[in-house]
């Protein structure tokens, strides 16, 4: 590997490492504190459908696993270092992509774990609602009225471009490899339209959020799901031509850098969004208190 | 606009979304030409069976307030506000009451009147069936 892209992938782990398993989390963490800080269970008890314990639990679970993982990280890290025998792992010699790509999944998965947990929250919240009303926007929630048209029409531009760009560099010879690709970029995109589908068609997982709120959420999570989309094209044109050209010395550089930025697209910028002050939590105050 | 329901309401849901559109289409909130939410997102959002919106859509529909145009969706009739003046409901219930105190003033009990109602009723729907 030269070394110029060697000096570049270690700082760019290590980045990876803070950015996924530190900075993040910790953001996520200081926004439940605050959360429970601002808007505790006494006064807003629509918002706990569990006693307080379970979530300053599940608060220190979440913490303590991305501590772990970002120790695992920093283990690696030395490992890759001073250890591993990278031509031992990948024939060309260079540091192999899937160092990054396999660490950036164990660092996804908290994540994972939190958003199932919150749809049990969500769950727990409907199943606590005794309210025999129900209310709804009378208007209907379409796609273009949550996110720009320009931005849906460049993902899917870039999702066309890239297939098209890996038929092409490949002289439109057909192979399993370019059936792989391509199926991966179908399956993700396909992935995403259902969850686009979900926010727009699907129920109300907050029993108590306010119409304004959910608009808000909805078109924040669709122009996440654009540019992660967008994002995932960008990084398959990249792939198209590493398995053209010979720059199989950036594999693992553009792996740590594209980890990075889907993480910032959509952990960061869902992560904003809580973080905002225009949410209405006075829905979930207990009305009698 | 907001639409509230209460299930354990006095009014059967798919009567309080009527009442609810209507008097939204009377006091301009709702104009012509304005979409209205699909009957999927609407009963998913309320919680209610999609049978039961529905069934407000068609009711509504009849009467000209609403119209449906194929995919594109369900709108508010060009004659929305006009038409949701006419109470179907009232005109029914005026039609019967002179029908009543005609039977009666020639010598029908109340009974009998019912039953004759029931008899014509139910012809309507056999006949309907058949």
């Amino acid at each position: 590997m030269p070394t110029w892209t060697e000096n570049l992938f270690y700082p760019l782990f290590a980045a990876q490492i803070v950015l996924l398993s530190i900075y993040l989390p910790s953001k996520m963490n200081k926004l439940m504190s605050a959360a429970l800080e601002k808007y505790p269970p006494a006064q807003y008890p629509k918002l706990y459908p569990q006693t307080i314990d379970k979530y300053l639990i599940g608060q220190w679970k979440y913490r303590m696993f991305n501590y772990a993982i970002a120790a695992i990280g920093f283990i690696l890290l030395g490992l890759l270092l001073f250890v591993v025998d990278h031509a031992s792992f990948a024939d060309d010699g260079y540091i192999s992509e899937a160092w990054p790509a396999f660490y950036g999944m164990l660092q996804f998965l908290p994540l994972i774990v939190l958003e199932i947990s919150a749809s049990g929250q969500m769950k727990l919240m409907r199943d606590n609602n005794t309210s025999t009303t129900r209310s709804a926007d009378l208007t209907p929630r379409r796609l273009f009225d949550y996110v720009p048209s320009a931005l849906v029409a460049a993902a899917v531009v870039a999702a066309l471009a890239a297939a098209l760009f890996e038929m092409a560099i490949h002289d439109f010879v057909w192979s399993s490899d370019r059936a792989a690709r391509l199926a991966i970029l179908v399956v993700v995109n396909a992935f995403f339209l259902v969850i686009a589908y979900n926010l727009l068609k699907g129920r109300k997982p907050d029993p108590y959020q306010s119409a304004a709120d959910r608009a808000r959420l909805v078109s924040r999570n669709l122009r996440s799901l654009l540019f992660t989309s967008i994002a995932i094209s960008a990084f398959a044109v990249l792939q198209s031509l590493d398995s053209v050209y010979d720059i199989d010395y950036l594999d693992a550089v553009v792996m740590s850098l594209y980890l990075q930025v889907v993480a910032i697209l959509s952990f960061g910028y869902l992560l904003q969004q809580q973080l905002s002050d225009d949410i209405d939590f006075e829905v979930y105050r207990d009305a009698s208190a | 606009m907001q639409i509230t329901v209460d299930l354990n309401g006095a009014e059967p849901p798919f009567a309080q979304l009527i009442s609810q559109i209507r008097n939204a289409v009377q006091s301009g909130v709702l104009s012509p030409g304005d979409p209205l939410p699909s009957i999927r997102q609407l009963a998913t959002d309320l919680e209610l069976n999609n049978k039961t919106v529905a069934k407000a859509y068609r009711l509504l529909e009849r009467d000209s307030i609403v119209e449906s145009r194929g995919y594109r969706g369900t709108y508010v009739h060009s004659d929305a506000r006009a038409n949701s003046e006419i109470d179907l409901n009232a005109w029914v219930a005026e039609q019967l009451a002179e029908t009543v105190a005609r039977l009666r003033q020639a010598g029908a009990t109340d009974a009998e009147i019912r039953s004759g109602l029931a008899v014509v009723m139910n012809e309507r729907n056999t006949l309907g069936e058949s």
